[in-house]
C-alpha cells in the first residue's frame, strides 16, 4: 500500500471515558479510560490486524469507529468518492446516509444472530433498510451473496438454529456484504471456530476482500490469524496503541517490549522449538487505576525511571513503523523465527 | 513401568429422544507416571466427556456403556469405570488421587465461599481434620500458585479476582491433596496468551515439583506440542492417531490430522494470501453415527466402499505411534471391539 493513496479511514486522537460512578446520587468518582488518544489510519484495500488482549480497548475503538458508541472526544475521518465525514461528530440521521458504507462482522455467531428471522430475512434486512433494491431484484442480491460466501441457497428459509457455527459465520458476512460496503470491522470473527472451519472462513475472507473491494479493520487476539490475514498491526495495550507496522516488519522487528512478550507467549506448534518463553509479572493495568508513566512499566522487563514518571511518546522507529516506548529502537528484542532468517 | 491411567475400550454414550449419541465410542490410552498426555480434538469430539468418564461425572442420559478406566494407587489397580464402586469409594478417590481443573473457572469456583473456604473443603475431605493446619496448607498453595498475600486473599471471594486469579485459585484447589493424576480441560482457553503463559508454565513447575501425571485436554495445537510428552488426536468419539508428540507433529499418518495442522496459521511460516488446508465440510451429526470411519465424508484420500463400510482399527505405523486409518492397515474394528481383516474386493 503506498503512503500516496489517500486513506479510506483516519482515525485522530479517538478516546473513550466510562465514568466511574459512586454513592446514591451516583457521582461521577473517576473515569475509566478504555479508549485513549488512538490514531491511526486505513488505506483502500488493506487489512489493518488490530490486537490486543481483553480490556485492551481493541472492540471499543471498532464501535467507535462505526458510531455503533459515541467516542468521547477524537475523529474518525471517512474518505470516500471525493467527500469526507467525521463519523465522529455526524447526526443520527446523517450517519443513517453512510451505515451502508461501514459494516461489521460479530465474534459470536450464536447471539448475532435473530433466532426469530429466517435467514433469507438477516441477509436482506440492511438491504430492505436502506431501500436499495426490492421484489425480485433484492431476492437475486440476497441468494447472490448467499452462494458466494458459501451457503446452499435451498436453506434461506431455515432458521439461525438450524445452522453449524461455520455456517452462522458466514451468514453475517453475507448480512454485512449485502449494501457493498467499503469498509468492514470485523471482530473476532474466528475465534469461536474450530481450527478446521476457521481455516475455511479465512479463505474466504481475503478472496471476499479482492472481488468486493473491501477495508478490514480484523480485530483479534489470535497473533497468528492477525499475522496471516493482515498488511499492517496496531498493538493495543489498556486503551492505548503501543505499536504500529507492516506486519512482515511488527513480526520480525519489534519495537515494544509488550509486543515482544506476546510474540513470545503464543504457543507455537513445533515440538522441537521449545525457546525461552518470556513470562511477563503480574497482570493487565487496571483502566480505573492506571499506572504512572508508561502503563506497561509495571510489567515491562526493561522498565527504567524515566518509565514509571513519564508517558513514552509515540516515535517513528523506521517510515511506517511506530512505538510508544522511551527506548524504542535501542532495545534488542526477540522476534518470531521465520524459515528464511 | 506400569502406567498410572489405563484406559482400555471406554465407550461413553448418550441415549435421548432423537437417538444414540455414542460420544466416547472404544477409547484407549495410557497416562505413565509423570507423563502428560494430550488429548486434542475439535467441539464435539468427545474429549471432555473422556475426561468426565474417568472422574465419573457424566451428566444424564450420558452413561459408560464399556470399558475399562484402570488407575494405579498405592500398589493396587481400581477399575473407575467399574459400576460397583460406590459413592463413598469414588469421593475419597476424586480430589485425593484424580484432580480436574475446568475452562471456566468464574462458573466452576463457587461465588458465596470464600478462596480460603473452597481450598480447605478439600483438605478436610481428604488429609486433615485441623482448621489451623488447613488453613496452613491452603495460604501455602496460594502462594505457590503464584497468587501474591495468600493471607489475604484466603478471605476473599472469586469475584474479587481477575480471570487468571481464579485459574491459579482452580490449581490450587486441584492440588491441594497432591493428586497423582491432575486433567487439565481446556484450562487456558478463555485467558489471555501472556496469562496463558504463565498458567502453562505454573502447571509445568508443579508438575515436576509433585511428581504427577496431567491428561491435558485442548483444541489448541501450539499448546499441545508446548506441554505434551504424547498426544491422542479425538475425531468423532474415537482415537484416530496416538503417538508421541513429534511423531504427531512431524510425522502425521491420519488424513485428519495432517490436514488439521496445516489449517492452522503459524507464526512467521503462513504467507498472506497463500491458502490454509480448510478441511472441508464439518464435524457429521453424532446422532445414530453408521459403523464406518467418522472422517470419510471429508476426507480427501476416502476409498469407496471401504472407509464408508467399515470402522478401521487403530494399527502401529512406526514405534509408538498408531493410526486408525484404512490407507496404512487393513484392520477392521468389530462391533464388540475385536479386530477383523479387510476384504478388498478388486475394483
Amino acid at each position: 500500500m503506498s503512503e500516496r493513496t489517500k486513506p479510506l479511514v483516519e482515525v485522530r486522537g479517538l478516546s473513550k471515558y466510562y465514568p466511574i460512578e459512586e454513592g446514591m446520587f451516583r457521582r461521577v468518582q473517576g473515569w475509566l479510560k478504555a479508549v485513549d488518544d488512538v490514531s491511526f489510519e486505513i488505506h483502500p484495500g488493506e487489512t489493518l490486524g488490530l490486537v490486543g488482549e481483553s480490556g485492551s480497548g481493541k472492540t471499543t475503538v471498532g464501535r467507535c469507529m462505526l458510531r455503533a458508541v459515541d467516542p468521547t472526544a477524537g475523529e474518525v475521518w471517512f474518505h470516500h468518492e471525493g467527500q469526507s465525514w467525521d463519523m465522529a461528530a455526524l447526526s443520527q440521521k446523517e450517519l443513517l446516509a453512510i451505515r451502508p458504507y461501514a459494516q461489521m462482522i460479530f465474534q459470536d455467531p450464536y447471539s448475532s444472530l435473530d433466532p426469530r428471522l429466517p435467514v433469507f430475512d438477516i441477509i436482506s434486512e440492511p438491504i430492505r433498510t436502506h431501500n436499495m433494491a426490492s421484489g425480485t431484484e433484492l431476492e437475486d442480491q440476497v441468494k447472490h451473496l448467499a452462494a458466494r460466501v458459501g451457503l446452499n441457497i435451498d436453506h434461506l428459509r431455515r432458521y439461525p438454529h438450524a445452522f453449524s457455527g461455520g455456517q452462522r459465520q458466514r451468514i453475517g458476512i453475507a448480512r454485512a456484504l449485502a449494501t457493498q460496503p467499503r469498509l468492514i470491522v470485523a471482530d473476532e470473527p474466528v475465534s469461536a471456530l474450530d481450527a478446521s472451519i476457521q481455516a475455511q472462513i479465512l479463505n474466504l475472507l481475503p478472496e471476499l476482500q479482492r472481488e468486493f473491494g473491501l477495508t478490514f479493520l480484523f480485530i483479534a487476539h489470535d497473533l497468528s490469524v492477525v499475522e496471516y490475514v493482515s498488511d499492517r498491526v496496531a498493538v493495543m495495550y489498556v486503551g492505548r496503541l503501543v505499536e504500529t507496522a507492516s506486519t512482515k516488519r511488527i513480526f520480525s522487528m519489534p519495537s515494544h517490549p509488550y509486543t515482544e512478550a506476546l510474540l513470545s507467549a503464543v504457543p507455537k506448534p513445533e515440538p522441537d522449538q521449545h525457546k525461552e518463553r518470556i513470562v511477563l509479572k503480574g497482570e493487565t493495568a487496571n483502566p480505573a487505576d492506571l499506572p504512572s508513566g508508561c502503563y506497561f512499566h509495571p510489567r515491562c522487563h526493561y522498565a527504567e525511571d524515566i518509565c514509571r514518571r513519564e508517558a513514552p511518546p509515540w516515535v517513528e522507529v523506521a517510515p511506517g513503523h511506530h512505538a510508544a516506548c522511551h527506548f524504542a529502537g535501542e532495545l534488542t528484542l526477540a522476534a518470531i523465527q521465520t524459515p528464511s532468517s | 513401568m506400569n502406567p498410572l491411567l489405563d484406559v482400555r475400550n471406554l465407550k461413553t454414550h448418550f441415549r435421548t429422544s432423537d437417538g444414540i449419541v455414542k460420544a466416547v465410542d472404544g477409547v484407549s490410552f495410557t497416562v505413565d507416571p509423570q507423563e502428560t498426555l494430550g488429548l486434542i480434538g475439535e467441539s464435539g469430539c468427545g474429549k471432555s466427556v473422556t475426561a468426565h468418564s474417568i472422574m465419573r461425572i457424566v451428566p444424564r442420559p450420558g452413561q459408560i456403556e464399556g470399558g475399562e478406566i484402570h488407575m494405579e494407587l498405592e500398589g493396587e489397580t481400581v477399575d473407575l469405570a467399574d459400576s460397583a464402586l460406590s459413592g463413598s469409594e469414588l469421593r475419597a478417590i476424586r480430589g485425593r488421587d484424580i484432580s480436574m481443573v475446568f475452562q471456566e473457572p468464574m462458573t466452576s469456583l463457587s461465588p458465596v465461599h470464600s478462596i480460603g473456604n473452597q481450598i480447605r473443603e478439600t483438605l478436610f475431605l481428604h488429609r486433615t481434620r485441623d482448621r489451623k493446619e488447613a488453613d496452613e496448607i491452603a495460604v501455602d498453595m496460594l502462594a505457590r500458585v503464584g497468587i501474591a498475600n495468600p493471607q489475604q486473599r484466603i478471605n476473599e471471594y472469586p469475584h474479587q479476582l481477575s480471570g487468571g486469579m481464579r485459574q491459579r485459585v482452580m490449581i490450587a484447589i486441584a492440588l491441594a491433596c497432591r493428586p497423582r493424576l491432575l486433567i487439565a480441560d481446556e484450562p487456558t482457553t478463555a485467558l489471555d496468551v501472556t496469562v496463558q503463559a504463565q498458567i502453562l508454565e505454573l502447571i509445568n513447575d508443579l508438575q515436576d515439583e509433585f511428581h504427577m501425571s496431567v491428561l491435558y485436554i485442548t483444541h489448541d495445537l501450539g499448546v499441545i506440542a508446548e506441554v505434551c510428552d504424547r498426544v491422542a488426536v479425538m475425531y468423532l468419539g474415537r482415537v484416530v492417531e496416538y503417538g508421541t508428540v513429534r511423531e504427531i507433529f512431524y510425522n502425521p499418518q491420519h488424513p485428519y490430522t495432517v490436514r488439521l495442522l496445516r489449517s492452522i496459521p503459524k507464526l512467521g511460516h503462513t504467507k498472506k494470501g497463500e491458502p490454509l488446508a480448510a478441511i472441508r465440510g464439518t464435524v457429521p451429526s453424532p446422532i445414530n453415527q453408521p459403523p464406518l470411519c467418522g472422517f470419510h465424508d471429508r476426507c480427501e484420500e476416502v476409498m469407496e466402499g471401504v472407509c464408508d463400510r467399515h470402522i478401521p482399527a487403530l494399527a502401529e505405523v512406526a514405534d509408538r505411534h498408531q493410526v486408525r486409518c484404512f490407507l496404512h492397515s487393513d484392520s477392521i474394528q468389530l462391533e464388540d471391539g475385536s479386530i477383523g481383516t479387510l476384504e478388498r474386493t478388486p475394483a
